[in-house]
């Protein structure tokens, strides 16, 4: 075991991922400063130079920029009431008024603050519990497997209730996609319409490209990133360091959210703006002073960044260990995983126990290079907001397709970006939760296969689902996860119109 | 539109579902459980069911019910810059990656009111020149010989 640490240290601390670690923060930051943009963007336009690089190193990079974004998202939440990620709003709340009184450093340090112990505390969980799951995840057959991914599915499309239609076309959608090509198991071409570009599939990288990539930058055409940065008050090029005690005060604040956001971080779903909510609100709710809440507290931003941040290794718990994404960045990491041979699951930390404890490491590292990055280096990435969104939206475009040929040399792989790229903007206009999407492309394999497989193990009889204990209790959950919110909100309706529930 | 959408991926569900008879080979000697086509079947289905109450309400919509997408007005520059995109990809067989890059950037730029010699001349060039030492030389990726200026030269 002590091995594989030291093993897994010394490859953290190599020189290639050391500066993919850098270079990745430093652009998880900037998409997350950057409001609109968000860590996914920065994933997919770097997504094709990951195919280049040794797999810790991509891994590590794309990490990197997840952690980055949320770090990022905070800054002009505090200095422009702007969250640079949703999930940052909650940070506003407070940071912002603390801006209007001269206090951005102390907006400032809390988010930091917040967002570095958030991502330990996240880290640390996932050490620990990680190896708890794949045990109990050991004993998993493909019946359990299919539940299990099933329920993740479920959790993804209830947490966009209010398009719960949109979202099972999504899904079903990605689910066709996932089904393009040749089959596995019969090697029979389906749905290629007699194109041999069609035989290969669709790829997981430009098909996210195109949505998240091409599709955002063209959102961006529409979408000014911020009219005026004259709001913009920072009186110092670094962080206040001697702010930092002041905010260490609200530790219990620290790890009561940083656990909150673990936990939310592991559900597949909820992500992290209910992490950020929920955190906020226990805060306020644990407070000696809660009518200080909204009005510029230090508390607010700590908690709500603390939240957020613990969310990209609390999702990594699922990944990891069940092979079930969380959301849709997780979605993508796990389509990276497979690309380069990795299948996440219970025996993957038996299998690969040093690329896993490098990973570890390296998220611990992430929240330490964002941290001083941008305590260091504060004014010059608070600047990046005045970028124009024009210049950008041209960038990531270009970048995007070329990055996409790169990967295999195909142009119909840039047509295909093109071609989600549209179907993107036109779903991000309309808000429809692409997340099902890409959650249905990515699991679309996974469930298909373990289905099959279930039903070979009982000869064809769909019962088996719920012969098995374990299979039977996570399809009773994924029932109650569909019919107690129904419930609930019939019974809200029913409470409103005045009729007896 | 919400409606329309679902009722146009529910139309491509239902096409698709129709088309499996054809696009998917099922003398394959696997029963039906283990074979390719349950799976299909499955998602195809559930994109169509998902889309039925749209489409039900796009039959019995009113007269005048608004066809506006969201109010925010037609996207004419996304489309417009989507066109671009599509020329970029054309460009890329006939220019080769670094002219295909400078036209679209400075292209776009230009058409985004970024304008001024700097921002449509100097920032395409460096782009440019930035994707050719980045995919051609560091990372040795192969990029189709313009067969414009094949033409030309063989000329």
């Amino acid at each position: 075991m002590w091995e594989n640490i030291l093993l897994g240290i010394d490859h953290t601390l190599s020189i290639s991922n050391l500066m993919a670690l850098i270079f990745g923060s430093l652009v998880g930051l900037v998409v997350g400063v950057l409001p609109g943009m968000g860590p996914m963007v920065g994933m997919v336009v770097l997504l094709p130079f990951t195919f280049h690089m040794p797999q810790d190193v991509a891994l590590a990079m794309l990490l990197a920029i997840f952690c980055g974004g949320y770090f990022g998202g905070g800054v002009p939440a505090v200095l422009m009431r702007i969250p640079g990620v949703p999930s940052s709003l909650f940070t506003s709340f407070d940071g912002y008024p603390l801006t209007e009184r001269g206090e951005s450093q102390l907006g400032l340090s809390a988010i930091l603050v917040g967002s570095f112990s958030g991502g330990v505390i996240s880290v640390v969980v996932l050490i620990f519990l990680a190896p708890l799951l794949a045990h109990v995840a050991a004993s998993f057959g493909p019946p359990e497997y299919f539940c299990a991914a099933l329920l993740g599915v479920v959790l993804v499309i209830m947490a966009s209730r209010e398009r719960i239609a949109q979202g099972l076309i999504l899904l079903g959608l990605g689910f066709w996609l996932a089904t393009v090509g040749i089959d596995g198991p019969t090697l029979v071409p389906r749905f290629a319409f007699g194109t041999m570009a069609m035989q290969n599939g669709f790829q997981i990288a430009p098909v996210c490209l195109g949505l998240f990539g091409v599709g955002q930058a063209l959102m961006l055409l529409e979408q000014p990133i911020l009219q005026s940065t004259s709001s913009l008050k920072l009186s110092r090029r670094t962080l206040d360091f001697s702010k930092i005690r002041v905010v260490l005060k609200y530790w219990r604040t620290i790890f009561r959210s940083g656990f909150i956001g673990t936990f939310m971080g592991l559900l597949p779903g909820p992500g992290s703006i209910l992490a950020s909510f929920f955190s906020y609100e226990a805060a306020k709710r644990a407070s000696r002073r809660p009518e200080d809440f909204g009005k510029g507290t230090p508390e607010g931003c700590l908690a709500s960044e603390a939240g957020n941040n613990a969310v990209p290794a609390g999702a990594m718990i699922p990944l990891l260990t069940l092979g079930i994404p969380g959301d849709a960045i997780s979605a993508l990491l796990l389509g990276v995983f497979t690309i380069n041979g990795i299948y996440p699951g219970p025996l993957l930390l038996v299998k690969e126990p040093v690329l896993i404890n490098e990973l570890y490491f390296s998220l611990l590292l992430i929240n330490i290079a964002c941290f001083l990055i941008l305590a260091l280096w504060l004014r010059g990435l608070a600047m990046i907001v005045r970028m124009s969104n024009a210049l950008l939206a041209v960038l990531i475009m270009v970048t995007s397709l070329v990055g996409i040929y790169s990967i295999n040399g195909h142009i119909f792989d840039v047509e295909v970006a093109i071609a989600m790229g549209v179907l993107g903007y036109i779903l991000l206009r309309l808000q429809w939760p692409v997340v099902a999407l890409v959650m249905g492309l990515v699991l679309g394999d996974i469930l298909e296969d373990r289905l099959r497989q279930s039903l070979s193990i009982s000869l064809g009889d769909p019962l088996i689902f719920f012969k098995r204990p374990i299979s039977l209790a996570i399809v009773i959950a994924a029932i109650l996860v569909i019919v107690v919110p129904l419930i609930r909100q019939r019974q809200k309706r029913d409470s409103m119109t005045g009729k007896p529930i | 539109m919400n409606d329309l959408l679902s009722a146009l991926l529910g139309a491509l569900g239902l096409g698709l579902l129709i088309s499996t008879h054809w696009e998917i080979d099922t003398s394959v000697p696997y029963p039906f459980y283990k074979g390719p086509l349950i799976f299909p079947l499955i998602v195809l289905c559930l994109m169509v069911l998902a889309s039925l109450p749209a489409a039900w309400r796009i039959i019995h919509s009113r007269q005048d019910a608004s066809w506006m997408v969201d109010g925010r007005g037609a996207p004419v520059k996304p489309a417009v810059l989507l066109g671009m995109m599509l020329f970029f990809v054309l460009g890329l067989r006939a220019f080769g990656l670094e002219v295909s890059a400078f036209l679209f950037t400075a292209a776009a730029l230009y058409y985004l009111d970024y304008r001024g010699p700097w921002r449509c001349i100097g920032i395409p060039l460096l782009c440019a020149v930035v994707l050719s030492l980045l995919f051609k030389h560091a990372l040795d990726i192969y990029f189709p010989k313009p067969w414009l200026f094949e033409l030309f030269f063989r000329n």
